[in-house]
């Protein structure tokens, strides 16, 4: 016997209004995930999607130095994102995040965080016996890019690879 | 003879649906046999991709079984519990049959829920690093779209009329989602633009605006990106660059309900995407994949010829 003509409708509204739900939630979840919860960056996978919303005007750039390797200094320090095998390993991009949550989390005080972030950094992304110092640099973008200018340039910690193993 | 009209009427017309649309034809975009066909190939690729991923994973197993320390995201907090080889070797197996459900058992739900979870494990997990990667989001948030798909979603030809609606509903929803996260993308850059203007700093639409980013991008990464350099010299052409790319996201999701503008805004995002690669040197390849299939060969496209 065929179904009523009503069934096959209220069933489709049913899953429309179910599928307006799920986009209706994510558009509101994820900008508070990202915006409205102090602390957390994010909660995955919910995201608010604010890629690149401002122009830097004075940006602050976190880098890694590595100084030295098994006790011996390097000729100079080395910039990790430019860094060979032997000295990191691991993804870059993502530890170049981590690189900057450490250095926010040391600027701000933040002993416990800045402790787990560099246990992180460290037995992920850095070989052992290394030494190496965090460095906070500031600069007008364009006129980095076309002068090489830097208005302010800071050591903030020295440290040396802590874990065994590798 | 009617009155000549501007060239904003005539965007604006073009624009619009080309003639009022009669009753029925919205019944007929969610039931036709070709856009069902359309839709149920568009979803075999999303899922065959997903088992491309999950394979192509394998390579990098090695090194992920090295890991020893985590912060681990929410729906990966049990793996602490564990010795951390143990922990990692149960998500990547558990991703691997993933992937291999994806190809085989999606007519199923619990299938399907199996992929997104299997997914949703190990994104989480590779995101216990110390951040986050945007590009691989849409996939899972596709993945969970399509756990809603009707039983029956696979049958050909016999699949009667309420399944083929359903299922190119869902195929609607995954596209809605889809375009949401770039609305969402283009509203905080025009909130951002309001913002410095209040603040009489740099912005978008300021002729160095998109040089000012690019160059800020390139230096954080260390990094020269193919067009970056260019574009830096020549701030001038990022204005129009940049003012296209925030019109296109920020409209995305009402191009959801244009399927006349389904191919364009599909193109347009994926020129989007080669552009910020070109120029910021970020990329987004999934991405493209995404819109290719549900944008590009969407099953709403007016078909050629008609």
């Amino acid at each position: 016997m065929p179904a009523p003509p009503s069934a096959p409708p209220t069933r489709l509204r049913r899953l429309r209004r179910r599928l307006i739900a799920i986009v209706a939630c994510y558009a509101i979840a994820g900008p508070v995930s990202q915006k409205a919860i102090p602390g957390v960056d994010e909660v995955f996978p919910f995201f608010g999607w604010s890629l690149f919303s401002r122009v830097p005007n004075l940006q602050t750039r976190y880098e890694v130095e590595i100084l030295a390797h098994r006790g011996r200094a390097l000729p100079e320090p080395v910039p990790f994102l430019r860094a060979g095998t032997p000295l990191v390993r691991g993804d870059r991009y993502v530890a170049h995040k981590v690189i900057a949550k450490l250095a926010q989390a040391h600027q701000e005080g933040e002993a416990d965080e800045a402790r787990r972030l560099r246990r992180l950094l460290e037995s992920n992304y850095l070989a052992r016996r290394v030494e190496y110092r965090l460095v906070a640099e500031s600069f007008e973008p364009l006129a980095r890019w076309r002068r090489g200018e830097i208005r302010e340039r800071r050591v903030l910690a020295t440290y040396h690879t802590t874990r065994r193993g590798r | 003879m009617s009155p000549r009209r501007s060239r904003l009427e005539t965007v604006a017309a073009w624009l619009r649906p080309r003639r009022p649309r009669p009753p029925g034809e919205a019944v007929l975009l969610l039931s036709g046999r070709e856009r069902f066909a359309s839709g149920q190939a568009i979803l075999s690729a999303f899922y065959a991709v997903l088992f491309f991923l999950a394979a192509g994973q394998i390579y990098s197993w090695q090194g992920y079984l090295a890991a020893t320390e985590l912060d681990p995201r929410w729906p990966v907090l049990w793996m602490p519990w564990l010795e951390p080889k143990t922990a990692i070797s149960i998500v990547l197996w558990l991703h691997l049959a993933g992937g291999v459900a994806a190809l085989t058992l999606v007519r199923y739900r619990w299938g399907r829920v199996l992929v997104f979870l299997s997914l949703l494990q190990f994104l989480a997990f590779r995101f216990s690093f110390g951040a986050i990667n945007h590009g691989a989001h849409l996939g899972l948030l596709l993945a969970f779209v399509l756990i809603f798909l009707p039983t029956g979603w696979r049958g050909w030809p016999t699949a009667p009329r309420q399944v083929r609606a359903a299922t190119l509903l869902v195929v609607a929803g995954c596209q809605s989602l889809l375009m949401l996260t770039y609305t969402l993308s283009g509203f905080w850059k025009v909130l951002g633009i309001g913002r410095q203007v209040v603040a009489g700093e740099s912005h978008y639409l300021h002729p160095d605006g998109l040089a000012r980013q690019v160059a800020a991008k390139l230096l954080a990464a260390d990094e020269v990106s193919l067009l970056g350099p260019w574009l830096i010299d020549h701030p001038w052409a990022g204005l129009p660059l940049i003012v296209a790319a925030i019109l296109l996201e920020l409209f995305a999701l009402w191009a959801v309900f244009r399927p006349t503008l389904h191919q364009l805004w599909g193109v347009g995002l994926i020129a989007l995407h080669l552009g910020t690669h070109l120029t910021l040197g970020i990329g987004f390849v999934e991405n493209t994949l995404w819109l290719a299939l549900f944008f590009v060969l969407s099953p709403f496209r007016r078909p050629r010829g008609r």
